[in-house]
Parts: C-alpha cells; structure tokens; sequence
C-alpha cells in the first residue's frame, strides 16, 4: 500500500492536472456526503419530530379519555344514589367489585363515597358504622374518624373500594386537608368532578403521589345554584387515582417510538410534581429526566386544573428507527468510500500513465524500427512463407527501379521482377536452404533493375520461424555491392598493372647484374663482386616484396585462385626440396626428405610449393649448420609436413608475432638476409584456404625450430567442403582477369 | 644453336635477353609487338618464341591465338615470358592455348631463362618427329 501510494504520489508529482482532478473529485466527494448526510439528517429529524408529535398527542389525547373514563365511572356510582336516595356499604361493596377494577381501573387506588356529617351527626355516625355488620359480621368496633379533632363539618370516608389495603383511609375526613378541602369546595360548588392537586395519598401502601376526583352527590340531583349546592351538599364519590400507575398505564398502551419519557407537572396554582419522570416502559427511575433535552411541552386541562406534560425524547435520528444509514456512518462511509476510490483512481492513474509510458515507447520503438527499415539504404524485403512479397522498403524502388506497387504479391526475387539472372541450380538450391532447411543464406546474386541494368548484391535471406519452427515468414536484406565490386576490382587491376609495372625495371636490374657478374660484358674488377652481389640481393628482395603485396592483396581481396587437385606430396616436397639444395649446400647444410607419407591430399601444387619454399626458405635463412629435414605425418583429415631445423630458434616473445603481417624478428635477424614479414602470413592465410594450417610445432633457442604445414587428406570431409567452397568462390568471381 | 624470337615492346629487356642468348651462341630475332611477332614468325622460321603478353597494338595472348590458328607455324613452340604473375588467370590461359611454359621474367636471371629454353627446346626436339609423323599421317 505504502508503495502504492508512494509510486501513485511520484505520477501525480509528474501529472499536476491529475492532482488537481484528483482533489476536486474527493473534495466533490466529501461535500456530496456531508450533503447527503444532512439532508438525510433533516429529514429524519423531521420525520421524527412528525412522529413525536403524532405521539404525544397520542398522549395527550390518551390522558383526557383516562380521565374522563375516571369521570364517567363516577358519575355511574353517583347515580347509584340518585336513583334510590341512600345505599348501604354493602350495596357499594357490590357495586365496587363490579367494576372489576384491577382489570379496568388499573391506576385506581379506591373509590369511595365520602360522607358529609356535621358535628351533631358525629357520634351517631362512627356509632352506626362500628355496629354495621353488613359486610363483616365484626363490624368495625374500632372505626373512628380521622385525623382527630373538631371540624365545622365532615367529609369522611364512609364506603370504600376496596377496603382492603386501603384501612387507612376508611374513617378519613377528607375536609381536613387543604388541598383535598379546595377540590370538595370547588366540587360542591360547581357540581362538576373536582380534582385535587398533586397529592400524597394517605394509605400505607401507596406512599404515593396522586390526585382525587371527586364528584358531588347532593339530596335533590335538581338542584342548581350555589346556595342549593352548598344547602343540599351530601356527600362525594371519590377516586384516587396513582398518578405514576395511570401514565404508566397510557404509555403502555400506546406504541412510542420517538418518545423516551414524560413528566408531569400541576400548573394550575403552583407548580406541583405529579408525575416525577417516567420512561416509555412506564418505569420511574432516579433519574429525572433533566438531563434529556425536552423536546416538548403540552399543557392540558384536566377538569379545573391544568397539567403541564414534559415529553422528552433523547431519541436522535438513529437507523433503527428511521429505516435508513445514519448520516454520520453515511459520512464515514462517504470518507472511506472516496479514500478507496481515490486509490483505485490513484493506482489506475499510476498504472494507466505507465501503461500509456510503455505504449509510448512501444510505438516509439515500433516507429524507430519502422523508420530505420523504411530508410535503410539496403534493399528490404518481407514475404510470405511462399516467397511473395508483403513488404518492401523505399530502397527496394532505388536500387530495382521497380515501384513498391509494382512489386507488391509478386516472388521476391522472380525474373519479371530483378532475378532469374543465374543459373536455376543455384535458385533451387538456394530455395532449399531457407525453406526446408530453414537456415539464413548469405551470398551474391547477379541481379537486373527494370531497365535491364545488371547489378550484384550480397544478399542475407533469412526464414522466421515461428514456435513450431515452421516458416513464418522471410526477410531479405539485400546490399548493392556493384561499385564496391567495381572498386575493388580496380585495387586489384591497380596491383596487377603496379606490381607488373614495378617488376619490369626489377626485372632488368636483376638480370643485368647477374649477367654482368656472369661476365657477359667483360671481365668484373674484384672490388665490385661485392656491390655488385649486394644489388643482386636487394633487387631479389624487392621482387619478392613485391610479389608478396600482390599475393597478400589477392589473399585479402578473396581473389587469389586456386586450382585444386588431387595429388601425391611427396613429388611435390621432393622437387622444392631438390630446388632449394643448392642454397643448403653452399650454407653447408643438409636439407633433405626424411618419411614422407604417399596418401593422395587435395590443394594447389603452386600454392602448396610456394608456402613449402618459404617455410624451408626460412628453415635456411636462420640454419647456420646441422640439417633441415622434411617429414610427414597422417592422421584422419590431415596430411601434416613438418619442416624441422637445427637453426637459431625463435624466442618465446616472438611466437606470437611470426605470423603477422610485416612482422620481422629483428633480434635474429642481424646478419642475415631480410625478408618481406609476409612469408608466414601469407603462407598461413593460403594454407588455411586450403582447409589446413601452417603452426610453429615447436622451437628451443638456439636447438632449432619445428614448422607444421597441414593439407586436408583427399578422402576427409574438410577436401569435400574446401571443394565447396572454391568452387562458390569461383563462381563470385568468375572472370577475374588482369590487364595484360 | 637455336633461332629465338624475342617478342617484347621493352626494348631495355629485349636487348639483355638478347645479349644473353646470343652470348649462348643462338640466333635471336626480335619483335616489338604482336602483329610484328607473327610476321617475324612466318618469314625467320624461329625454333622457339619467347612471347610477352602485355604488349601494345596486339598483346601476347591474342598473338599466341594467333600462332595456334595458324596451321603453318602453330607447331612452333612459345614459352610466354611476361611479368604478369604465374597466379593469375592467364598464366592459364596461356598454357591452354598452347604454350609449353610460362615465366614471371623477375623471378629468373637471363642465365635461368636460356637455360629452360635449352630444356624446352631439347625436350621439343625429342617429341617433335613424333608430331611429325603425327602430321603427316
């Protein structure tokens, strides 16, 4: 990855535009999320404050049905009592446990009816009740009212709902607390349910906040104006009613999502607590909701007093809730999705513009290819595995004069195009070599340009192959080599004409010395022998020096000829060896044939004397005495002569040089008679046209030295393929002829 | 005692070879070209022709043709006696069209030369009746 980066950063560093498109796309990118993210947001806040408000006024709507059921529940207990003026504990105990209430009542602690007794009715009343056996045969032998003390009047709680759990409250006088007093008051005056503020309910079990609805019952249910209501006032139905059980009631039964919990607050004096703070489950906890924000505020009537509902909601737009991807995991995702695309961009971008570098230089390399075979000044062709040309080069037009158009899906090479010039053997033949053999050929033609011209080339053709080594196709290059033939055939006329040029006169210096040492034109003074000699020597040098440098130009020119044969070597070594006696014996040295082999060799006689002279001429020239003898050697391919001396030897440095050109080893070579330093050479360079070698065997310093000169045995292979090669030779150069 | 024709445009050299041979005890005759060696040929009757080949006016090979289409003097023998190299195509050319030897003037003293035309001639002379007789039959 970190490679990744850093190679991507090193082609944005070369590609400024790419950066620049780069930041635009992830700043696009960025904003786009957080776009998205918000407007998502929004919406899912919208969505949401639609859902809290459908929801809490659900509630709201929830709590007044609650409450007026409350209402309507006793307003049926009161009409118990209209309908027969006055009813017996027992006959609310029946009423009561027809309500059922645990089931449909649940937030309804009791329900009562409190009893108006004034102070004269007072002990006639707890009497009654100790003695009312109605329900329990015990009666209530320690019923009294409470909380103690004298009041103007009473409103006690006479008949209670249950009674059980509830104790405490039986005998209460519900006028004795301020709160409670307020709502008999304004019931009884008004003759509608009364509610109390939030109050504690006396009863041991409760502990519990709540409120009373209380709903006057008076002796004549017709009666309508204050006075009457406060004259006629008879008593109260009561419920109390636990606030926590009756919202947790309302919240349970209805599907709140966006809601988290309420509270409630009596707002109609002072504020006063109702409901501390419950959750959606209907729980109250410790905590009191002030830490969550409240999302909203409802105030609702209830009867005569006014409730202030806080609902709260800590509930943010959330996936759960909204069916959709948060927005800060959208704008997450959104980061990390633009990061990933701007390193799939980065790395396609590295590799793109290193794809595009790579195509850039292939095309370059195709192009610079293209053009170095378009303009090469060598004729070049391509065809197919058949010979038919698919392309040619601008060259092909120049030296054929064909056009391109012209040669298109013809055979390279055909008589209606530049060839045919040559004998069919040799097409045939060459035709094998590339296509069945399917090796390169190099060679010369004789071609013809469209105006008939004759024209040599050297030509390379060479078959492609494919993996199946089968012939793709064929390139030809081919060069016209016309004027460099030309040329060199003038070099080679200007060292024929030169050297025969330059023989003449030596011709006439040579012949006249030794005709006047010979005494043909009078007797010679003994004091120019000696001059006269030196001249003889010299103009031989120069003879010699001369036909080596036509020699040498002809061995480097390929023009040398030779006319090979079969012969037997030893007639050959015999008659050099016999040539050169007279030499040896004058020196005072025996030269002589040692065993000669008579297996038959292939070569050229006078090429073969000439380097056997100028190895035994050497032999001679560094022998002062002792032998020179001539033997042979056979072996499988090779008839080797050696020519072995007792001469100077040749130090170990010179060996190498021996058989340079122009090489002389001037530490032997004081006093004795100079030679070209083309001998060696020119001797090795023929003998090795001739398939075989000249080598110095072996020479000790002053013991001697061995030369090996060796031709190639008539029945060898390397006869057979000198032959060859004479012959291709020949057929190159056919009419080679010196001016004469 | 033989008659030789010198045919040579050098006349430096025709004159010491002519020295030598006639120093020898032999007639020389001589001639500066081809034209003037094939008249010389017919009217002196030579034994032997010593025949250069780089020659003005008519040069020794075309001569030597000449000589060998010539039914009266082809049996004359001729020795090309030139220096164009012996390695070079002509050399061939010449012994093919009929001449008994062929030497690279440089490579021999004037001695050297009228000793092979003594061999040559000596050994023409022992092989001659048979071509003779040859003829005639």
């Amino acid at each position: 990855m970190f490679k990744l980066l850093k190679s991507g950063f090193s082609t944005i560093k070369n590609n400024i535009g790419f950066l620049v498109g780069f930041l635009l796309f992830f700043l696009i990118f960025v904003v786009g999320s957080f776009v998205v993210k918000n407007s998502i947001y929004k919406i899912s806040e919208e969505r949401l404050s639609a859902r809290f408000l459908t929801e809490t006024s659900t509630m709201l709507r929830a709590t007044q049905d609650k409450i007026e059921k409350y209402d309507l529940l006793l307003k049926s207990a009161r009409s118990l009592f209209y309908s027969s003026k006055e009813i017996t504990r027992a006959e609310w105990e029946a009423y009561g446990s027809s309500l059922d209430i645990s089931a449909n009542y649940p937030s309804l602690t009791e329900i009562a009816y409190v009893r108006r007794v004034l102070p004269l009715e007072k002990n006639e009343f707890i009497d009654n009740v100790r003695l009312d056996k109605s329900i329990n045969p015990k009666a209530y032998p320690d019923f009294d009212i409470t909380p103690k003390g004298d009041s103007d009047e009473y409103y006690i709680v006479d008949y209670l709902y249950p009674l059980n759990g509830n104790e405490e409250a039986f005998g209460f006088n519900v006028f004795s607390d301020s709160a409670r007093r307020m709502a008999i008051e304004l019931a009884r005056d008004t003759g509608l349910t009364a509610i109390t503020e939030p109050i504690m309910f006396i009863q041991e079990k409760g502990g519990e906040k709540g409120f009373l609805m209380l709903l006057p019952v008076y002796k004549n249910d017709k009666v309508d104006s204050l006075e009457g209501r406060r004259d006629d006032i008879q008593g109260f139905i009561l419920a109390a009613v636990g606030a926590s059980d009756l919202f947790s009631q309302i919240v349970l039964s209805i599907p709140l999502t966006s809601l988290s919990g309420l509270s409630v607050t009596d707002v109609t004096d002072n504020s006063a607590v109702l409901l501390p703070y419950i959750d959606v489950l209907g729980r109250s906890t410790n905590d009191t909701g002030e830490n969550i924000p409240t999302v909203q505020t409802s105030r609702i009537s209830i009867g005569s007093r006014t409730w202030r509902i806080n609902f709260r909601s800590d509930t943010k737009p959330q996936i759960d809730n909204l069916g959709l991807i948060t927005p800060y995991a959208l704008s997450i995702l959104g980061f990390v999705i633009s990061l990933l695309i701007a390193l799939v961009l980065l790395n396609s971008a590295r590799l793109k513009s290193k794809a595009e570098k790579l195509a850039k230089d292939l095309t370059k390399d195709l192009e610079k290819f293209k053009l170095a075979v378009e303009n090469s000044s060598d004729h070049i062709v391509i065809t197919d595995a058949e010979g038919n040309i698919v392309y040619a080069n601008k060259s092909v037009e120049r030296i054929t004069g064909f056009l391109i158009s012209e040669v298109m899906g013809k055979k390279a090479g055909s008589k209606s195009l530049w060839g045919g010039q040559m004998d069919s053997e040799v097409y045939k033949k060459f035709w094998h070599q590339i296509k069945v053999e399917k090796k390169s050929f190099s060679g010369e033609f004789n071609n013809h340009r469209k105006n008939g011209e004759q024209y040599v080339v050297e030509a390379n053709i060479s078959p492609i192959l494919d993996q199946n080594n089968e012939v793709i196709f064929f390139v030809g290059i081919e060069r016209d080599i016309t004027k460099a033939k030309e040329i060199d055939k003038m070099k080679d006329e200007f060292v024929s004409v030169a050297s025969h040029e330059l023989r003449t006169p030596m011709t006439a210096i040579k012949g006249l010395v030794s005709m006047i040492l010979e005494g043909d034109y009078g007797e010679v003074g003994n004091k120019l022998l000696q001059p006269l000699g030196d001249i003889a020597l010299s103009t031989n040098r120069l003879i010699h020096l001369v036909n080596d440098m036509l020699n040498l130009s002809r061995i480097e020119s390929g023009r040398l000829k030779f006319t090979l044969k079969e012969f037997d070597p030893t007639v050959l070594i015999g008659g050099v060896v016999e040539s050169l006696n007279p030499i040896a014996k004058q020196k005072g040295i025996i030269l002589k044939v040692g065993t000669v082999s008579k297996a038959k060799i292939l070569g050229d006689e006078d090429k073969i004397s000439q380097v056997l002279n100028n190895l035994i001429g050497n032999s001679l020239k560094f022998t002062d005495k002792g032998s020179i003898v001539v033997d042979t050697e056979t072996n499988e391919n090779f008839l080797k002569i050696f020519v072995k001396d007792t001469g100077v030897g040749i130090v170990k440095e010179d060996v190498e040089k021996i058989f340079g050109k122009f090489e002389q080893i001037s530490s032997i070579q004081k006093g004795r008679p100079q030679g070209t330093g083309l001998g060696l050479y020119i001797s090795k360079q023929i003998a090795n046209k001739l398939g075989g070698d000249v080598w110095l065997e072996k020479s000790e310093l002053g013991k001697g030295s061995v030369f090996g000169f060796s031709l190639p045995l008539m029945q060898s292979k390397i006869a057979e393929k000198i032959k060859a090669e004479i012959a291709k030779e020949e057929k190159n150069n056919p009419n080679q002829k010196e001016m004469s | 005692m033989a008659k030789i024709l010198i045919v040579d445009d050098d006349p430096l050299l025709v004159r010491m070879y002519q020295t030598k041979f006639e120093g020898d005890g032999n007639e020389v005759v001589t001639a500066a070209d081809g034209h003037e060696g094939l008249e010389k040929i017919v009217s002196d009757k030579p034994d032997i022709v010593l025949l250069d080949i780089m020659m003005p006016k008519m040069d020794g090979l075309e001569t030597l043709r000449r000589i060998k289409a010539d039914a009266s003097i082809k049996t004359t023998p001729v020795i090309m006696l030139t220096n164009v190299s012996s390695s070079e195509a002509d050399s061939n050319e010449g012994l093919e069209l009929g001449a008994v030897a062929y030497l690279v003037k440089a490579d021999y003293t004037p001695k050297e030369v009228v000793q092979k035309v003594k061999e040559i001639l000596a050994a023409y002379k022992r092989e001659l009746p048979k071509v003779e007789v040859a003829i005639k039959g």
